[in-house]
């Protein structure tokens, strides 16, 4: 009889922890805030909510929804229009909403066509929304969130990438290894190109080359027009980052902690940086500095040449893209406090963010 | 420490035999629940055996004798029952101890499974920590190929037919039959004392019933385990010779007919107790009562 108590009991306790560890992202995050700066408005996806802050202060000026819903969560990076009518939110409801910046309320639309979560970052042009989804979908819609093509772009895996383009095509990186380059009216492919393993960070695309870095420890550069290799450089470990170009130059780190300065043609390296953590995020280059994060907390300043600046160290791990709004770097953090800081480009923190609940 | 001790070395365990059987994570779980019964296997044959030793020292005189003499005094009649248990060199935790060890690995495996599956990039990130460096081209193999035949191994299991418009939850169905099957044919009925035999046989029921409920809830992955455990276990005893088919037709006689079940459900081996002392030991209103407590 004792015998079965305790079986009973080891049976209740075993099927409470793995209830217990199923909370499906509710208690735990499973990915990092999405950030976005317009010139006086932050604002931030993670978790149950999308928090609107005033960049001067930090001060929380909405949040959305209003109540949390514990089934939805927001971690793709807020897109706003290009008249700023509209902010663009992928949830993991697979759901698109549109709200309105000003209020944080619903402006009257949302589209439902996805089967999966909105991972990656949407993407705002002139001719509509461009939103990738781990259903392996990028989704192009208009403004009030009708289809613009006859059917959406389907790849075999998720896209967790955020989509780029230049005038001519759209550019989605998944985690099917490849390139796709896709007609921004048609939704057709125009090519692929297979970079060996998964894409993860957003590639970036600048005089008609695209880069993007791979979990195979690879960085590409690829002729946007053919998708051909122009070449490729090997990090040190997997890259989940997004390049940053600029002045001829690609900066991008890898989860060995590794920071790299590439020449932007040919692939050479300039320098390299290590740093401590390993770095997820992508770089963001300003005026002859180059700044990010790592999962160490430290966020981190080097001179264009590759010579470190200052650091400053936050309390969590650094998985997101630092954003400028002109005149703050906001640096978001997950496991730790606060959520997000605001960092001015001398080092000093200006204010922190941490959500009320 | 469970991460490490568990959770990692399962999941390595997982995605090296998914890289050697050609990318088929559906096939990995079953060759890892192979791999797992095996290693068990130890276990399972002395869980057969302390359970064999337990039916043949229930059903021994002496064992009779105390259960008619301590019958009003449960406490006595324990220490009694333990002592004997000592006596004979039985453990009668022994005969649990193989279903015990199933949920370390259960849990273990169900951290696995979401891991290898990182359905969110926080998800792939641990996953890529938790590989040891040794296993070779890891980044090349992902994301794992989550398809099996038609589940997708990282969602809970439905199959949905033209014609219907719900989702049928076949793994589920099959956890709780093969459970079921498996519980019924290792453990004979009719022996033992009638609170024990309660409790055997509500276990019979609830067990399959809260594996079915998990299969049911959880990733198709955590099911595809379940089920061939389950086959696996029937085959293990099987082949230990063990399997009482009979098992499966005793039920509805012992329902029926509970004062005869000493004499029919176990025909295979005898009965050395007199029928008197046997009608003693297992008294129709005994399991009644310990049902109506439950």
């Amino acid at each position: 009889m004792k015998k079965n108590r305790i079986l009973i009991f080891s049976i209740i306790v075993g099927a409470v922890l793995l209830s217990a560890c199923s909370g499906s992202g509710q208690l735990t995050a499973s990915s990092w805030p999405g950030i976005t700066a317009s010139e006086e408005t932050i604002f931030v996806a993670y978790g149950p909510h999308v928090y609107a802050l005033n960049a001067a202060n930090g001060s929380q000026l909405w949040q959305y929804p209003a109540e949390p819903d514990n089934n939805v969560s927001y971690y793709a990076a807020p897109a706003l229009t290009d008249d700023g009518s509209q902010l663009i939110l992928g949830a993991y409801d697979n759901v698109l909403y549109s709200i309105d910046p000003e209020s944080g309320l619903p402006s009257g639309w949302s589209f439902a066509g996805a089967n999966s979560r909105y991972i990656g970052n949407p993407l705002v042009t002139e001719e509509g929304i461009f939103a990738p989804n781990s259903d392996g979908h990028l989704y192009a819609l208009d403004y009030t969130g009708q289809p613009l093509w006859r059917e959406a772009y389907s790849t075999i895996e998720p896209i967790w990438a955020g989509p780029v383009t230049d005038n001519g095509a759209i550019y989605v990186a998944a985690l099917d290894h490849q390139v796709h380059a896709i007609d921004k009216t048609t939704g057709s492919l125009i090519w692929t190109q297979d970079l060996e393993t998964a894409i993860s960070g957003t590639p970036a695309i600048v005089d008609g080359i695209l880069y993007a870095g791979t979990f195979g420890s690879k960085v590409f550069a690829l002729d946007a027009d053919t998708g051909k290799i122009l070449w490729t450089f090997d990090t040190k470990d997997w890259v989940w980052a997004s390049p940053a170009v600029s002045d001829g130059v690609v900066y991008i780190g890898d989860v060995s902690g590794t920071f790299f300065a590439l020449d932007a043609k040919s692939g050479r390296i300039d320098w390299s940086f290590t740093a401590e953590g390993g770095i997820y995020g992508g770089a963001l280059v300003l005026d002859g500095k180059v700044y990010f994060g790592t999962d160490t907390g430290k966020f981190y300043a080097l001179t264009t040449e590759g010579r470190p600046d200052w650091f400053y160290t936050v309390t969590g791990k650094i998985y997101s893209t630092p954003v400028f709004n002109g005149e703050y770097l906001f640096v978001a953090a997950i496991d730790g406090d606060p959520l997000v800081t605001a960092i001015d480009l001398n080092g000093a923190a200006r204010w922190p963010f941490s959500p009320e609940n | 420490m469970w991460n490490t001790l568990i959770v990692d070395p399962l999941t390595n365990a997982l995605v090296l035999i998914y890289n050697l059987l050609g990318q088929d994570f559906g096939l990995a779980i079953i060759v890892f629940t192979i791999v797992v019964r095996f290693l068990t296997y130890p276990l399972t044959a002395s869980q057969m055996k302390s359970t064999a030793a337990l039916q043949d020292l229930q059903k021994s005189p002496k064992w009779q004798e105390i259960q008619s003499k301590y019958k009003d005094d449960r406490e006595k009649l324990a220490s009694e029952q333990m002592k004997l248990y000592q006596e004979m060199g039985i453990n009668p935790f022994g005969s649990c101890l193989p279903t015990l060890i199933q949920f370390p690995i259960i849990i273990g495996l169900y951290q696995a499974v979401i891991s290898a599956m990182a359905a969110t990039p926080l998800q792939l990130i641990d996953f890529s920590q938790r590989i040891y460096d040794a296993i070779p081209n890891v980044a090349g193999l992902l994301p794992l190929n989550a398809h099996f035949l038609w589940m997708d191994l990282s969602q809970p299991e439905r199959l949905f037919i033209p014609g219907i418009n719900f989702g049928i939850p076949v793994l589920a169905v099959l956890v709780v039959v093969t459970s079921f099957l498996q519980t019924k044919l290792m453990t004979p009925m009719g022996t033992g004392d009638g609170q024990g035999q309660a409790t055997a046989r509500m276990m019979g029921v609830y067990m399959p019933l809260l594996l079915g409920w998990l299969a049911f809830s959880f990733p198709a992955g955590l099911a595809v385990y379940f089920v061939a455990s389950n086959v696996v276990g029937i085959l293990q005893y099987a082949m230990m010779g063990r399997l009482d088919w009979k098992n499966l037709l005793s039920r509805k006689q012992i329902e029926e007919s509970p004062s005869v079940k000493s004499a029919k459900s176990n025909p295979k081996k005898p009965v050395k107790a007199s029928p008197a002392k046997n009608k003693k030991t297992n008294p129709a209103r005994k399991p009644q009562k310990a049902r109506g407590k439950k």
